[in-house]
């Protein structure tokens, strides 16, 4: 649970990282606009002053060269007419400075246009008025209304430069303002955005911090658990040590039942045969009937050795699974039993059966002890019936299966129609030697079948039995289905 | 063949089986020459020798001193003169590991001991009745332990 918090947390870093770079992006997208207005507005203010340089250059030049021409017509003297010749050339090009300041300005272009024209009617009214001065025959009344003309003009160009220049004075103003208003915003909004980023900031390295922390703990416990599970080892590799002495002492014990125990065994029962066999003179009844209880001893004794033999076989490690057709397993049990079946006129009916992964010949142990279990348990006057089924179940409706309710199982059933048992000793039959008749009514030696819940366990399968007394009994083994 | 007498040798250290062995013999009408050894070192010296009268059918038990039985069958089988005998396991265990490891070592049949002298007999006749000659042809695991049903 903790590591997904963690992952979790590296999707939030990722969408951190990206909203950080695109918050860079942005403050200096910011930044980058906010120098480029400032450079904008130093050059709107240098060129309205210019305008307003150029234009009050024109009305001084203006008035420069009407003083003159007052000068020249009250004195006559040529020297007061300089500025006034001059005064052409430098109008001509102070109109060029400002339509070329003008050019993405179109109501001053209109003004420019305005001005000029009320210009060349100043100058021509200059030039009428110095007309009618070197003309001694005019009039001064003339002269007085052509100058009362030329100074309406005049006032006129005044008037009409002043509102220019107050007009681009108020442009100016107006946009100085608004720029104002947007570099007064923009510091504002960057600083939120810093602080706003500050806090996000604040917000991962608090959430590092603590994942970090808990990496370290979750380090820690794995450390931990690395160390208890090379213990763990350790602890195994001993035990398998030991596993695999006692197996080796198994195998001699083995070994020994076989060989050893059985010898002197096998020779008393030899000679017991060869005595029994021979019509020794001067043995009586009674010690014939003593041989031959010796021999019985001999033989059971045999029998049990024998069943160890095939119960510490059933115990072995290796353990080969191989894919096997039960039907012939289980053709093959019934060889086996051929004798006993035929001495008993016994009817084994069997289901079809499954291939399935087993080892091999403990599952026809398993057979054969099963069966020959129904045989030997049979009514003494009923010819023993037995029935072998086989279906797939659900552990969950049958408690003897410890799994998984939803796990499959083939559940293989023996049913005889022998002798059966007390539904209360159900689960002591499998025990190892557990008997639940005397030697002379049946014999047995109370191993076979612990031997089939052994083979059964070795196959992660559960056995059961069930029955009731003179009613028969059934065998249910349960394999799991894979 | 049919006239000449069988020669068979028993390799057993078990003084008690040797005379089972021999008095089963007796008892069966074959005309037959039983020798014994007493143990595989004495076996091997005796096959050896120069002039040795190599049997025809030898038994051979498992557990025995000085030499195992399955140290001697790895020896006869692996000496040219002697490989062609015909041998016969005698054992008082019928292991698996056994049976599969003397089978795999080339022994022809392999027997357990029985539990009473009648199935002795019947074994024992059974063995040296076998046409050795068609019989050595194919091996066959499935015939490599022999089973006789008492009585």
């Amino acid at each position: 649970m903790n590591l997904r918090v963690i992952s979790n947390s590296t999707v939030l870093f990722r969408s951190a990282f990206i909203f950080f770079i695109f918050i860079l992006l942005f403050i200096s997208s910011i930044i980058y606009k906010h120098s480029l207005s400032v450079n904008d507005s130093e050059a709107r203010v240098i060129h309205s002053y210019r305008v307003r340089i150029e234009l009050e250059q024109l009305l001084s030049c203006m008035i420069d060269a009407e003083t003159g021409q007052r000068g020249y017509i009250i004195t006559r003297d040529t020297v007061f007419l300089q500025p006034y010749n001059g005064a052409g050339r430098k109008i001509r090009r102070s109109f060029n400075t400002l339509r070329s300041l003008a050019y993405d300005n179109q109501q001053q272009q209109l003004d420019l246009v305005v001005l000029y024209r009320l210009v060349i009617r100043r100058f021509e009214s200059f030039a009428d008025v110095l007309k009618l001065s070197n003309d001694q025959q005019v009039l001064t009344s003339l002269r007085k209304k052509e100058m009362l003309n030329g100074k309406y003009l005049m006032d006129k160009i005044r008037l009409q430069i002043h509102t220019m220049i107050d007009q681009e004075l108020l442009s100016l103003q107006q946009k100085e303002k608004e720029h104002q208003e947007e570099i007064s915003f923009t510091p504002l909004f960057t600083l939120l955005l810093m602080f706003f980023s500050l806090l996000v900031f604040i917000f991962l390295y608090y959430r590092i911090n603590k994942n970090v922390a808990k990496l370290r703990i979750l380090n820690n416990h794995l450390l931990i658990a690395k160390k208890e599970q090379q213990h763990n080892n350790a602890i195994v590799e001993g035990k398998n040590r030991e596993l695999e002495r006692s197996n080796i002492e198994l195998a001699s014990f083995n070994h020994m039942a076989s060989h050893d125990l059985q010898e002197p065994l096998r020779k008393i029962q030899t000679f017991i045969s060869r005595i029994q066999m021979k019509e020794i003179p001067g043995i009586s009844e009674t010690d014939r009937d003593y041989f031959s209880k010796i021999q019985s001893s001999a033989n059971r004794m045999q029998k049990l050795i024998d069943d160890l033999l095939l119960f510490s076989r059933a115990n072995k490690a290796e353990k080969v699974f191989e894919l096997t057709d039960l039907n012939l397993v289980f053709e093959n049990a019934k060889q086996e039993l051929a004798q006993t079946i035929e001495e008993k006129n016994a009817v084994i009916q069997s289901a079809h059966l499954p291939t399935i992964p087993v080892i091999s010949f403990q599952f026809q142990q398993l057979f054969i002890n099963l069966l020959s279990n129904s045989l030997k348990y049979c009514k003494p006057s009923v010819a023993p019936s037995i029935q072998l089924t086989c279906e797939i179940v659900i552990a969950g409706n049958f408690p003897v299966i410890k799994a998984d309710i939803e796990k499959k199982y083939y559940q293989l059933s023996i049913t005889d129609n022998g002798s059966g048992f007390e539904p209360q000793y159900a689960e002591n039959l499998f025990t190892l030697f557990y008997r639940l008749h005397h030697k002379d009514e049946y014999s047995g030696t109370g191993i076979g079948l612990s031997i089939c819940k052994k083979i059964v366990e070795n196959h992660d399968g559960f056995i059961e039995a069930i029955g009731e007394i003179n009613k028969g009994a059934t065998f249910n083994v349960y394999i799991p289905v894979l | 063949m049919q006239h000449d007498p069988l020669h068979i040798l028993l390799a057993d250290d078990d003084e008690d089986d040797r005379l089972f062995f021999k008095d089963a013999f007796e008892e069966i009408k074959i005309k037959t020459v039983v020798h014994t050894v007493n143990d595989g070192l004495q076996l091997m010296n005796y096959l050896n020798m120069e002039n040795a009268l190599l049997p025809h059918v030898l038994f051979l038990d498992l557990n025995m001193p000085f030499k195992n039985g399955l140290e001697c069958l790895y020896e006869i089988r692996n000496t040219e003169k002697l490989k062609d005998i015909s041998i016969v396991i005698y054992s008082t265990s019928a292991s698996e590991e056994d049976i599969e490891e003397t089978f795999v070592k080339g022994a022809n049949v392999y027997i357990k001991k029985p539990n009473d002298f009648l199935t002795l007999k019947k074994m024992l006749a059974h063995i040296i009745t076998i046409n050795w000659q068609y019989d050595t042809c194919g091996l066959n695991k499935e015939n490599f332990l022999l089973s006789i049903q008492s009585q």
